[in-house]
């Protein structure tokens, strides 16, 4: 090993040594400080002179105590070195021995704290890596030189965290591993700032002084606040330890604008974190730093509650009275900042709120006294419309959602709480999953609360205590019955690998339309779609009762399991402009329109039936829909259709298919022309058209496919009487029969089922009633028997007709 | 090789470490007294008493609250002059007791002899 690179002899090397061999008798050295100095001293009082060689020997163990308690233990790196011993954390270095090999680096990993973070958060550490690591010395001056690179991009520490991605980075291998783990090289790099992060947290906190800043004689100058203290919540007593670094832009901002006076508004969707950003802003006032404008040193925020005053104030005028007094009293102190927390509740009459425009006017146009309002962004905009002096008065500071980066960084200041709460320990996979899916999934609130929300119930999901992204998984799977990890059940793969065949188990011919949906589902589960977009998306053309909806419905059984998992809308139902507003209407006002629908069973297949019977708004609606697989609904709320299969059918260009079969042609040989014409007949924009991944063309079912049909109605038929313990054949020109009886050139093979049934029930109930039957005999029908209930083609029709107006 | 490197630190880095330490200690009693927030607001009414008097305009009451903020700035002075003073003593007592350590802290590495010394003289404090 190059002493260049890593020099085991160097001071630093030899220090770190020596605070690990000291770690476990620091207690032992101080007990027998003290108990040498009080023996000694105790001789002396007693007249022996043997008391001072104990005095004395005390100051031995004294003296190493205090050198392992202000270097050893923790000794400071030199960022200014280029060498391993220079810039390795202090555990790690004391571990190494001077030839370190690949391996002897795994094993220390195993046995530091550093290497348990990234064993436990991110699933890879020392156990996985001591099996593919050479026993050699090889490579190790590479991962040493990698080591330090990553430092280099961080805070120059050479933490467990820089070893291990260096580590990994050797290795040949290193895709696959990440691809398992779910993560990538970014991903381990943020867990070492991590990492580094939480190391200088734990090292702030322990100096943090108990008392709070500024002294006794802080708050001399300032009035006394006896209401305010009774009946507001003083945030800056209930600060946090450690202080989030997320948003310090809007912190600033924050209390610049306090700085000149007046009232702020924090204005952002709820879950946007600001109620955080006062607590954090309570925080940097009462502990200021050189960034907090003098003016606001030792500044104290004050949080009202509408249902509280409320409550206390009994009536009407009680209220008013009690609000212009907390404010009075606040003006008068010098030092108080208040805080309305939702402040909506302030500006309009309602179940737990109270209209205070009158009062609180005056005193946010007068601009005297430093105030803040959160407030909900729609409910802005109407107090905006209601009162616009009011918001003119206000400087407004806008609370956007956060990004990725940002709201990992929130999730990772949050878990300390979380894991202490709840005893669990969160992997960083968990994180990550939590905002993909809570941006997807969670509605109600926004970045970064989505997350949060999603964190806190997959913890209820953890294994072993161990919260990790399959847990947040099961928290969306249970919670709002969505799938969303990949396919990795053995079942599943199954069931994805003969979805045709399954499909087709109720459904009989269209092999094409079979083909491309099932194609698209295996895109999707196997993980190799486009996440932004919808899971598949279809148009089917063709007349009616060829197939249409029969495999919308087979694709909710098989693949969304279950028929119920089907949101159908019939679209001659929007043939107005309006009707989009019924279309996303929100779930509160109906909750059957789309959007709501979607929200509740987002895993489902979207039939949207006589798709060409919609008005043109409705389908320039649905473009964003088919496009990005998200519809805005008109509270704002941006729906997934992330997990949605979206079908839309239409009876549009039947004539045209059939006479295309009619004329001899197969449905591949036609197919792409009368798509063509479609689009040139303008029945549908071609915008509309190309949205769609597949447009897909039903034929009219040929003979062999009605008798197969025929198969699958008696399969049916066959379950319903097996109570009867009856079992039915029907012979081939008795089917030709049924057929002939159940196809109509209009319906298709619609009418099929009903005359099928009924023929076939018939004949049953006939022969149960003579006795020729009993329960456990097998009855053969035979064409004479089909054609005594189905004697002649009218009364088929008959039948149908019959059927047509019971429904 | 240990003892070398445990007597250089406590003579180098130690040294200058144990000063460091002083200055914060000093730094968080004159934080705990708020000497410099005290002196900066001396003369600033106590409590913003004054202030719950609201003045109608008139001279009477201008000159009953210029009177009550005159009351409160005095006693406010008064109680800052005597939490200065106290804090300057513990300030003073802290700085003697600081000055004893630094004294100390070059005398502990000698403690081992000094102690075999004295047994070997076989010396008690007459009073013990």
């Amino acid at each position: 090993m190059d002493v260049k690179l890593f020099n085991w002899s160097s001071r630093r090397a030899q220090l770190a040594r020596y605070g690990k061999a000291l770690a476990p008798w620091i207690f032992v050295l101080t007990l027998l400080t003290v108990i040498c100095l009080a023996f000694g001293v105790g001789l002396l009082i007693i007249g022996i002179a043997a008391g001072w060689a104990l005095v004395g020997l005390a100051a031995f163990p004294a003296m190493i105590v205090q050198w392992y308690t202000h270097e050893l233990k923790e000794v400071p790196i030199d960022t200014k070195s280029t060498t391993i011993d220079g810039r390795a954390e202090s555990e790690l270095l004391a571990h190494l021995p001077p030839k370190p090999t690949q391996k002897q680096l795994a094993l220390i990993l195993q046995q530091i704290n550093g290497g348990h973070f990234f064993e436990i958060r991110f699933g890879i550490g020392g156990a996985f890596l001591k099996e593919v690591a050479a026993d050699s010395t090889d490579g190790v001056e590479a991962i040493f030189k990698e080591a330090l690179a990553i430092a280099d991009t961080i805070d120059g520490k050479v933490s467990a965290g820089a070893l291990i991605l260096a580590m990994l980075r050797q290795l040949p291998m290193r895709e696959t591993v990440l691809g398992h783990l779910q993560l990538s090289e970014d991903d381990l790099l943020r867990g070492v700032e991590w990492y580094h992060t939480l190391f200088r947290k734990s090292l702030e906190e322990k100096k943090h002084r108990k008392s709070p800043g500024g002294g006794i004689g802080r708050d001399w100058s300032f009035g006394w606040i006896p209401n305010l203290s009774k009946f507001g919540l003083n945030v800056s007593q209930n600060i946090r330890l450690a202080h989030n670094e997320v948003r310090t832009e809007t912190i600033t901002q924050l209390m610049s604008g306090l700085v000149s006076g007046g009232t702020i508004a924090l204005i952002g969707r709820d879950g946007v974190g600001k109620t955080e950003i006062v607590y954090e802003l309570a925080a940097r006032l009462i502990e200021p730093d050189a960034t907090v404008p003098k003016e606001l040193w030792y500044q104290q925020v004050f949080m009202l509650d509408a249902a509280r005053l409320m409550a206390v104030a009994g009536e009407r005028g009680g209220l008013e009275g009690l609000v212009n007094n907390l404010l009075g009293e606040a003006f008068a102190a010098k030092n108080i900042i208040v805080c309305f927390d939702n402040a909506d509740l302030f500006f309009e009459n309602g179940v737990g709120s109270v209209d205070l425009t009158a009062l609180l006017l005056p005193i946010i146009e007068a601009g005297r006294l430093r105030m803040i309002l959160t407030v909900d962004e729609q409910k802005f905009l109407q107090i905006s419309k209601r009162t616009p002096a009011l918001t003119g008065a206000m400087n407004r500071i806008v609370i956007q959602p956060t990004d990725e980066a940002t709201t990992l960084k929130v999730l990772e200041d949050y878990l300390p709480l979380v894991e202490h709460r709840r005893k669990v320990t969160v992997m960083y996979q968990a994180l990550k999953e939590a905002y993909r899916l809570g941006q997807r999934y969670i509605y109600d609130v926004s970045m970064p609360g989505q997350a949060i929300t999603l964190l806190e119930q997959a913890v209820e999901y953890a294994e072993n205590g161990l919260v990790s992204a399959r847990s947040v998984n099961t928290a969306i799977e249970k919670t709002i019955g969505v799938k969303t990890a990949a396919a990795d059940d053995t079942d599943e793969r199954e069931m994805l690998l003969n979805l045709e065949s399954l499909i087709h188990k109720r459904m009989i011919g269209q092999e094409r339309a079979v083909s491309v949906v099932s194609d698209a589902l295996r895109r999707a589960r196997s993980g190799v779609r486009n996440q932004n977009r919808p899971v598949g998306t279809f148009l089917f053309l063709g007349p009616t009762g060829v197939g249409k909806t029969e495999l919308a419905k087979a694709l909710a059984e098989v693949y969304f399991g279950g028929e119920q998992n089907i949101l159908r809308l019939d679209m001659n139902e929007f043939v107005s402009p309006d009707d989009v507003a019924r279309l996303i209407a929100d779930g509160a006002e109906d909750p059957g329109s789309l959007t709501a629908q979607v929200m509740k069973q987002p895993f489902s297949v979207v039939l949207l039936d006589e798709i060409e019977k919609a008005h043109s708004s409705v389908l320039t609606t649905l473009l964003q829909l088919l496009d990005e697989g998200i519809l805005r609904d008109t509270r704002g709320r941006e729906i997934s259709f992330r997990d949605t299969v979206v079908i839309a059918t239409s009876n549009a260009g039947a004539d045209r298919i059939r006479e295309y079969i009619e004329r001899g042609y197969s449905l591949q040989q036609f197919e792409e022309s009368f798509v063509n014409e479609l689009i040139g007949s303008h029945l549908f924009h071609p915008e509309f058209l190309n949205r769609f991944d597949e447009i897909v063309v039903f034929s009219p079912l040929s003979k062999t496919e009605l008798l197969k049909v025929v198969d699958l109605i008696l399969v049916g038929v066959n379950k319903n009487l097996a109570e009867q313990k009856i079992t039915i054949t029907v012979t081939s020109d008795a089917k030709e029969s049924l057929v002939e009886a159940g196809y109509d050139p209009r319906l298709g093979a619609r009418p099929m089922r009903r005359v099928v049934q009924r023929a076939v029930e018939n004949t049953v109930a006939k022969l149960l009633l003579s006795n020729e039957a009993t329960p456990g005999s097998a009855i053969e029908i035979t064409r004479e028997q089909v054609e005594a209930i189905l004697s002649t083609r009218t009364q088929a029709d008959a039948i149908v007709e019959q059927n047509k107006n019971t429904d | 090789m240990f003892l070398v490197g445990l007597i250089s630190w406590w003579y180098g880095r130690g040294w200058l470490g144990q000063w460091k330490r002083i200055a914060e200690r000093f730094s968080a009693t004159i934080e705990f007294f708020s000497i410099f927030q005290l002196l900066s607001t001396f003369f600033a009414p106590f409590r913003q008493i004054s202030a719950i008097s609201a003045s109608d305009g008139s001279f009477g009451s201008a000159f009953r609250a210029f009177i009550d903020q005159l009351i409160s700035r005095i006693i406010g002075s008064i109680v800052r002059f005597f939490t200065i003073l106290f804090g300057i003593f513990v300030i003073v007592f802290q700085a003697i007791y600081e000055i004893v350590i630094m004294i100390a802290w070059w005398l502990v590495p000698l403690l081992p002899v000094a102690g075999f010394v004295l047994l070997a003289i076989g010396w008690v404090p007459a009073w013990m």
